[in-house]
């Protein structure tokens, strides 16, 4: 068994205004030991108009899809996730957790979500921005994928920094279904593409995410020893 | 290519299940830069220890039990940790979107720092509510083949700079799981997964030369040693 120290960035991409409802990154060369994916910006709640987003409410972080399974992705039909979101806010003693989506009753969703965030009024640009880390194990492997996720988002706006408002630790796990037939196939297949967007408000229109969010994916280490074909088909 | 300051050190592939491995002379393995140059990776050369892991344990309990999940260095004694968790044991069913809080463990002085009531066993008893499916090769992969379970991703990690700092590691593991069929998932979610986030360290001398990771229970698995360098000492391969 060989290892390699082999690191590099292997996609960037940055929206340059605030009219982008996500950020993709497909092709991904997934013949690394861990990716990291690392998104960093902030999500435009005031709209521009286009959502309903209501002010003075706690609002979901980034939308996540990945391995292609998005509306008109190449497994589009795939979008099948499970998701466990956590977050630590100054208002309550230890973390909180929930499965699912927000705005999904049920535990399969057609994406995942992690983060969240109290939405004042308006966008305030210096404090609304918030970093999003993940890792996936393996990802060129036969089994099924997860991305462990952590990250941190700032006191949505002075006015309420230090109080019960501030929201300051997410954490989260997502992966594909791997037992729903319509997704478990893609769920064991290489994690080669991502997208990060800025989720959907209760109407279910896209929101976007604010100018200079960025999403960047990082291939660290190698190793010669890597499940592949049919191998562990049995228990 | 050029150097940089990333290494990854050790690759510990667990296919036939184990209890416990053993990341070993940690400290005296070299970083090799791309004219042959070598430098020892130790503490000082090397401060940074993270290990990134994926891992299935082989049972059908939804919490281990603290002990049951553990790590520790040089020394298994003198060990401290605190960590707030969250499991089917805990919150014996979720319902999706509706916030629940966590819970906390620590302990002062124990044999090794744990994680065990954020973790569960891959052979949870509503496993495998699925069919055969073809993977995108062509293989035909059962329900329950290992290939579909659900794995734990983990990260430890720790930031050794010198010898005096007795509590430098943090941790952070999580897992969710495929329950319920879908569409029927609207009801409250059995065996949902697990998760934490703790950090502890060793009071009886902080060396982690090795680091032992372990548990009650069989488990297979990937777990990669990375360190990181004070220095661009190492070779881009």
């Amino acid at each position: 068994m060989t290892v390699k120290s082999k690191f590099y960035t292997l996609g960037s991409v940055e929206t340059s205004n605030s009219s982008s409802n996500y950020l993709q990154l497909t092709g991904i060369n997934t013949d690394f030991a861990v990716l990291r994916f690392v998104f960093n910006g902030m999500i435009d709640h005031s709209g521009g108009g286009t959502t309903n987003v209501a002010s003075n409410q706690w609002q979901q972080g980034v939308s996540i899809q990945f391995q292609g399974a998005w509306a008109g992705g190449p497994n589009a039909s795939a979008a099948k996730y499970r998701n466990h979101q956590c977050w630590q806010a100054a208002n309550s003693s230890n973390w909180y957790h929930s499965l699912g989506v927000a705005a999904h009753s049920y535990s399969v969703t057609p994406y995942c979500e992690i983060g969240r965030q109290y939405y004042s009024s308006g966008n305030v640009d210096s404090s609304e921005r918030f970093t999003l880390e993940g890792i996936c194990v393996m990802p060129g492997n036969n089994q099924s994928k997860q991305i462990l996720w952590k990250g941190s988002g700032t006191s949505p706006a002075t006015a309420y920094q230090g109080t019960s408002y501030s929201c300051s630790g997410w954490a989260g796990e997502t992966k594909l279904d791997a037992q729903n037939s319509a997704s478990a196939a893609v769920a064991m297949s290489p994690m080669n593409s991502i997208r990060i967007g800025a989720g959907w408000d209760s109407a279910g229109t896209p929101k976007t995410l604010g100018v200079y969010s960025c999403l960047t994916v990082f291939g660290e280490g190698w190793t010669s020893d890597v499940q592949t074909g049919n191998d562990w088909s049995g228990t | 290519m050029g150097n940089q300051q990333w290494v990854l050190e050790t690759h510990i592939p667990v296919n036939n299940a184990t209890s416990s491995i053993t990341f070993s002379n940690n400290n005296g393995q070299y970083a090799t830069n791309d004219i042959g140059g070598t430098t020892i990776m130790s503490y000082t050369n090397a401060p940074v220890y993270r290990i990134h892991f994926k891992v299935r344990f082989l049972t059908s309990a939804n919490s281990l039990g603290s002990s049951n999940f553990y790590f520790h260095g040089n020394y298994s004694s003198s060990n401290d940790f605190t960590y707030d968790y969250a499991s089917a044991n805990t919150n014996t069913s979720m319902s999706p979107n509706s916030a629940v809080g966590t819970s906390r463990d620590y302990g002062y002085s124990s044999g090794n720092q744990q994680l065990g009531y954020g973790s569960m066993g891959s052979q949870f008893s509503n496993h495998a509510w699925g069919t055969a499916v073809n993977d995108l090769d062509g293989n035909s992969v059962a329900a329950n083949s290992r290939r579909r379970g659900a794995w734990i991703t983990g990260w430890f990690e720790n930031h050794f700079p010198d010898q005096a700092g007795y509590y430098p590691w943090h941790y952070q593991i999580g897992i969710v799981t495929d329950q319920h069929n879908d569409n029927s998932a609207s009801a409250p979610t059995a065996d949902w997964g697990a998760w934490c986030i703790g950090a502890g360290g060793c009071s009886a001398g902080p060396y982690i030369d090795t680091i032992t990771i372990g548990s009650g229970y069989n488990f297979i698995g990937d777990f990669f040693l990375f360190r990181g360098m004070n220095g661009n000492y190492q070779a881009n391969e």
